[in-house]
């Protein structure tokens, strides 16, 4: 097992560089450039530039002003030299350190991420069992439409009406932002104050990903609840609660516990559209800041910060799988 | 657009009286499953006090968007005390679902007992007023015979019989274990659910009593995964825990179909020395002439969802009475024939299931049949004290007038 395990993140810090040099070339190539915008702001005054001053300003930066491929490779190995001295960078908007500024703003995104997930897991499976194990009746139809409703809103819109509804028409929770700057609270009421605010962007987070989690449940519980050890295990003369609640959950834990893998990274990785429409300090919108100004610490610091997360994740879920299922051998 | 109607296509308007028909009868039947009932009303009496089940006038139905699938179409038959009834017909004929009606396992809403009765003499725990069992010795209840009528009980109380009273072993020993217990959890769990007050000593003791009753060592079993063993051995596991609760009778739906030869052999000895072991009785339901021959003492032949024939297995193997029965017999391969002559088949097909004719099912495939066969469908004549026959072959021989 521990010897599994090792093998297993020597695998993965392979995987982790060659994701890191992909994300780096993409970066290196995309159609926005840092220090071009910065200098095209000056421009725009009808100020001249001199040529030496541009290659001088890329310099600072460590980039270079020609975008060949040997230049591209010098700038990764320099990024590669400081991870392995356990140094991001720093952020080019404002000269923050990359891994300092990933941590200050994870935190919103995943509280968000987090309460979000414990009450998806905690509607969506209940939700799936009973829509399976009462196929075609009433309550299916109701929860698969609900659901579906869920599914297919788009979180910009869906987040603006409930929004509009519980902010704008009743007034019972703010708007946006993530804290109430007006007034002066002790911890209690600071913590009253985030969960006052946070309402709103979960409950659109928490309707909008049920749907998808929900259907995977009731697939997976009508798959089992058809085999032939639910038809023994009733045979036994089992109540049809035991049935479910024992032998057939068990086994819908299976492909649960693997759909968990890509849990890890999305609580860390922020909702950037729902922090983009409740206007929240989260990673999710740094981030998509620091992509529109071509900010490549920090796009580099972000995009490695959730493949090692993506890969711990999967790692985790293989583990899980050795634990539910008696069937699956770790070697 | 022309609408020609194709053979065994249904336009959408048939489609829809078809499904609003079915929403009726299901919705009707599953209020009758999942009522609330008295013991009363389900309480009744054996016609014949040496059964323990008597099987009277059966309907199970599937109600599909094809139409109403007369799965079992009356069926009557007994399961004498201390005997090995065997159930022979093709596949498809209702013997199976006629099974798992006794168990009450059809799958609903779409497939529902419809009619008749399905009456077993149980022996269960004697109870006092509070409905706790009267103790007798530790691990010892008081018992009495009670009669139950299955087919009206609620689907509620459907656990007095289920792996108590009638214990079933299926076809399918590779999927039918859960993978995720191991087979001691899956055979102590007989033990906690029937014995009141069953202390996880007393049911592994049970268990490992079980495993070896049926030819397995248990410390190399008991804390196994199902899939840490092979088809055979799962099928002995299953009727270990089936054998358990110590029920009365066993339905065991062709339990040697899925393994090979060997192991069928096997198996087929296990059940034969089970067989003087417990105290109960074996349903056998199979496709096998050559098991039922070795096993059972009472022979039902079934046909499109009818019982055609039935009596000892001398009557259906030394005199077969009904066509089909005949046909049969001689399908059977065997050691004496030459490799010139063809195994003999039953030309044709079972009907259409949904849109069954009014005379006998058989009428097309037989070759022996009269003018009368075209009229109503033939009833049960009596050859024998125990033989009888739903042919117009022998309209003429009742014994009983």
């Amino acid at each position: 097992m521990f010897k599994y395990i090792l093998k297993r993140i020597g695998y993965s810090i392979l995987v982790l560089i060659g994701v890191s040099l992909i994300i780096y070339f993409l970066t290196r190539l995309m159609p926005i450039d840092f220090v071009e915008k910065k200098i095209s702001n000056i421009t725009t005054n009808g100020t001249e530039v001199a040529a030496e001053m541009v290659e001088a300003m890329y310099e600072s930066y460590g980039l270079s002003a020609d975008a060949s491929f040997g230049e591209i490779m010098k700038g990764y190995l320099n990024w590669l030299w400081d991870l392995a001295h356990f140094d991001l960078g720093k952020s080019f908007i404002n000269g923050d350190d990359v891994a300092q500024k990933i941590f200050n703003h994870m935190g919103t995104s995943f509280a968000i991420a987090l309460i979000a997930t414990v009450f998806e897991f905690m509607i969506a499976i209940p939700l799936g069992i009973t829509a399976a194990t009462h196929q075609y009746s009433i309550r299916d139809y109701v929860v698969t439409i609900l659901v579906m409703i869920g599914i297919s809103l788009p979180s910009f819109f869906f987040g603006n009406v409930l929004r509009n509804l519980f902010a704008n028409q009743l007034g019972w929770f703010p708007p946006s932002g993530m804290r109430d700057a007006t007034k002066d609270l002790d911890f209690f009421g600071q913590l009253l104050d985030y969960a006052k605010h946070l309402f709103i962007p979960v409950l659109t987070v928490v309707i909008l990903s049920i749907g998808a989690r929900m259907r995977m449940t009731r697939t997976n519980m009508l798959e089992v609840m058809n085999s032939d050890y639910i038809r023994t295990a009733r045979a036994k003369g089992l109540k049809e609660k035991v049935v479910i609640n024992k032998h057939a959950f068990r086994n819908t834990m299976i492909p649960l516990v693997t759909s968990m893998a890509g849990l890890l990274p999305s609580l860390f990785s922020g909702a950037i559209i729902t922090e983009q429409v409740f206007d929240l300090p989260g990673i999710g919108n740094v981030a998509l800041k620091a992509m529109q100004e071509g900010d490549i610490p920090f796009i580099m610091g972000y995009n490695m910060f959730l493949a090692l997360l993506s890969v711990l994740g999967i790692l985790m879920a293989d583990l899980m799988y050795g634990i539910v299922d008696p069937r699956v051998k770790l070697e | 657009m022309s609408e020609t109607k194709k053979k065994g296509y249904l336009t959408n308007k048939e489609i829809r009286a078809i499904a609003k028909a079915n929403a009726k009868q299901i919705k009707k039947l599953e209020a009758y499953k999942n009522r609330k009932a008295e013991e009363s009303e389900f309480l009744t009496e054996m016609k014949d006090d040496g059964n323990i089940l008597e099987i009277d006038g059966l309907h199970t139905y599937f109600f599909t968007e094809q139409g109403v699938v007369k799965a079992v179409n009356g069926v009557s038959y007994d399961v004498p005390k201390n005997k090995v009834v065997g159930v022979v017909g093709e596949s498809g004929c209702g013997k199976s679902v006629t099974s798992m009606s006794v168990m009450r396992l059809i799958q609903g809403p779409s497939g529902q007992i419809v009619e008749g009765s399905i009456r077993f003499k149980a022996y269960d725990y004697k109870r006092d007023e509070k409905g706790n069992p009267i103790p007798k010795g530790e691990g010892k209840y008081e018992m009495e015979e009670k009669i139950y009528d299955i087919a009206k009980m609620p689907i509620n109380e459907i656990h007095r019989i289920r792996g108590k009273q009638v214990a079933m072993i299926f076809q399918e020993p590779m999927t039918s274990l859960n993978p995720v217990f191991t087979i001691g959890e899956q055979l102590d769990e007989v033990t906690f659910l029937h014995v009141p007050g069953a202390t996880k000593e007393m049911a592994k003791a049970k268990s490992e009593e079980m495993l070896r009753l049926v030819g397995i060592i248990p410390e190399n079993v008991y804390p196994r995964f199902p899939h840490e063993l092979s088809g055979g051995m799962r099928q002995r596991v299953m009727i270990a825990m089936a054998l358990a609760a110590e029920p009365r009778l066993i339905i065991a739906d062709e339990p040697t179909t899925a393994l090979d030869v060997t192991i069928q052999a096997q198996i087929l000895d296990l059940l034969q020395d089970i067989k003087k072991k417990i105290d109960g009785s074996i349903l056998l339901i199979t496709h096998d002439l050559g098991v039922i021959a070795e096993m059972a003492d009472y022979v039902v032949v079934m046909y499109a969802g009818k019982v055609i024939e039935k009596g000892t297995v001398f009557e259906i193997f030394q005199d077969p009475k009904h066509p089909y029965t005949i046909g049969l017999q001689k399908s059977k391969p065997t050691m004496t024939l030459d490799d010139s002559t063809e195994l003999y088949n039953i030309p044709g097909n079972v009907p259409n299931p949904v849109n069954m004719p009014q005379h006998c099912y058989f009428k097309e495939r037989c070759a022996k049949c009269t003018a009368k066969c075209s009229g109503e469908y033939p009833g049960m004549v009596q050859i024998s004290p125990t033989h009888f026959v739903a042919c117009h072959l022998y309209d003429g021989e009742d014994k009983n007038g």
